[in-house]
């Protein structure tokens, strides 16, 4: 399957290219994220600009994909049938230990989770997604 | 300059129909709504002279204009992002131009309806890549992530949530026009509904409906040569403060509705109560934007109305909630989660209600303050204190 069909996984970079080296990165088992070159501040992946400083100038940082539960949801019904994990599913907001960026994701290897756990990424390309997604699992 | 008491709402329509059950198109609906709150006004439709609304949609001030056969459109404006966040904007907006002299008679609307909108679809359309692949795909989503950390981190307790949704299902009980009339919910039915995405039951859900909702504003001396008891506009705002939902879950003050303050930035909350010179302890009734029970729990700490974490189970108590004699009623009609949907803004006709004093849960005569707060969780939020003229 394609990232055209119906049922494709929506994933992949945006049309105004923004992401771009976000997924690239995935791809290629690597978690980067936007950095501002001119004043150092960290980015939202997607956004045009430093709002720190207004500069255009990015640099993708590698950063590594550890950190803490912020919050968590659990699905217990199926809105997306293009979604390749069926409910009940455990989404996390990971607030990572290196840098000040909190990142979605999927919890991956079970279903109980707290705020305050402590996860790492896994990377994983489901059958019908062009692109790599990075979930999480439960530190052991 | 403030628009505090400069304009009035004067005429209100709130037709709601079963979702799917629209009579007439959103654009038809639309026009039926505005036309009868102009005849609650006691003022012609051609005399219209503006529009708001919020959350989008083709049914512009000219389109609307050409369906009304006004004489002249002076105010079309459309608040921007956050779909029920900007919904009491629009009646602030309303307020503002007539403020400045920029139109006579505006007139706030929201219709919906499920065959134009299929908004029970998951909003692919609005949710980009950074939320999609990882099964957050509806404002149920979004919400339960703040609110999770607002019980498991803050310490709020469950019956906060539980509480609001009964005194809404309680209030629904006298009003004739709710959805939830003559289906009232206990305790043990809420704990043991099905989870949609948790921590949310199904309780904690609102509805969705057809239907079309209009308010009418004129200028306070205009509305004081009508025969209807006015709702001045004593305050009002919208915003965010740091860019707040904006941030793809990286905003500083995350388990807040997005109507808080910092330092430097009052938010949305601050700016209406010290435009009215009013305190929230001094409010007589609020009608609070429930798209889910937790958000509305953060929209009332945001605004003062509760204390924050543990403490605020110890005032969201059912008693506390519920007209006449509750502290601080709440959602006097049934609210969005036992009366109707249409996008949150039947809140706002009920805030109306409230002091002209026909709500079907009248709190009491002489009803002098009466707040609406729209959207919760939302990239932009907004509320309205609408007040008697003993306020002005």
């Amino acid at each position: 399957m394609t990232a055209t069909s119906a049922e494709a996984l929506p994933a992949g970079p945006s049309e105004s290219g923004d992401d771009a080296d976000f997924w690239q990165a995935l791809d290629e088992h690597r978690l980067a994220l936007p950095r501002c070159t001119a004043c150092g501040a960290w980015r939202q992946v997607g956004t045009a600009t430093c709002p720190a400083c207004w500069s255009f100038d990015i640099a993708w940082d590698d950063v590594s994909p550890i950190g803490t539960v912020y919050t968590w949801v659990r699905t217990h019904r199926d809105f997306m049938s293009e979604l390749d994990v069926k409910a009940p599913y455990v989404t996390v907001l990971v607030q990572l230990d290196d840098v000040p960026v909190r990142l979605l994701g999927l919890l991956v290897g079970g279903d109980e989770i707290a705020i305050g756990d402590r996860v790492s990424g896994v990377f994983q390309k489901p059958g019908n997604s062009d692109w790599t997604i990075l979930r999480w699992e439960k530190s052991v | 300059m403030t628009i505090r008491g400069a304009a009035a709402v004067v005429g209100v329509a709130d037709l709601h129909h079963p979702r799917g059950k629209a009579p007439r198109s959103e654009r038809g609906m639309l026009v039926e709504a505005v036309v009868a709150a102009c005849r609650d006004a006691g003022i012609s439709p051609r005399d219209v002279d503006g529009f708001t609304s919020y959350a989008g949609g083709d049914n512009s001030g000219p389109v609307l204009a050409a369906e009304l056969g006004i004489r002249e459109l002076r105010w079309s404006t459309m608040v921007w992002g956050g779909g029920g966040g900007g919904s009491a904007a629009s009646i602030v907006t309303a307020a503002a131009a007539i403020a400045s002299g920029q139109a006579d008679c505006v007139v706030a609307v929201r219709s919906m309806a499920q065959a134009a909108t299929g908004r029970l679809g998951y909003a692919k359309y609005y949710f980009d890549h950074q939320y999609l692949p990882h099964g957050v795909a509806t404002p149920a989503h979004v919400c339960a992530l703040r609110t999770q950390r607002l019980l498991e981190h803050d310490g709020v307790p469950r019956s906060a949530m539980r509480n609001l949704v009964l005194a809404a299902y309680h209030h629904a009980q006298a009003n004739p026009d709710a959805a939830a009339y003559g289906k009232p919910l206990t305790a043990e039915a809420y704990d043991e509904s099905a989870y949609i995405v948790e921590p949310f039951h199904l309780y904690d859900c609102s509805r969705e409906n057809d239907g079309a909702v209009a308010l009418v504003l004129v200028s306070a001396e205009r509305a004081r040569q009508l025969d209807v008891t006015p709702a001045y506009v004593i305050g009002g705002a919208q915003g965010s403060v740091g860019a707040y939902a904006a941030r793809n879950e990286n905003d500083a003050a995350y388990t807040t509705a997005g109507g808080s303050g910092t330092d430097d930035s009052p938010g949305v909350a601050s700016r209406v109560w010290q435009q009215a010179g009013i305190k929230p302890s001094e409010l007589d009734v609020v009608q609070v934007y429930e798209n889910f029970s937790g958000p509305a729990v953060a929209s009332l700490m945001d605004h003062g109305l509760c204390p924050a974490g543990p403490a605020s189970g110890d005032f969201l108590t059912l008693d506390n909630l519920i007209a006449p004699h509750g502290v601080l009623p709440v959602n006097t009609s049934g609210g969005n989660v036992a009366d109707s949907f249409v996008n949150g803004m039947g809140l706002a006709v009920e805030a109306v209600r409230q002091i002209r004093g026909t709500s079907s849960n009248q709190i009491g005569t002489g009803v002098d303050t009466s707040l609406y707060i729209g959207g919760p969780m939302a990239p932009i939020h907004s509320s309205v204190l609408l007040g008697s003229a003993t306020t002005l």
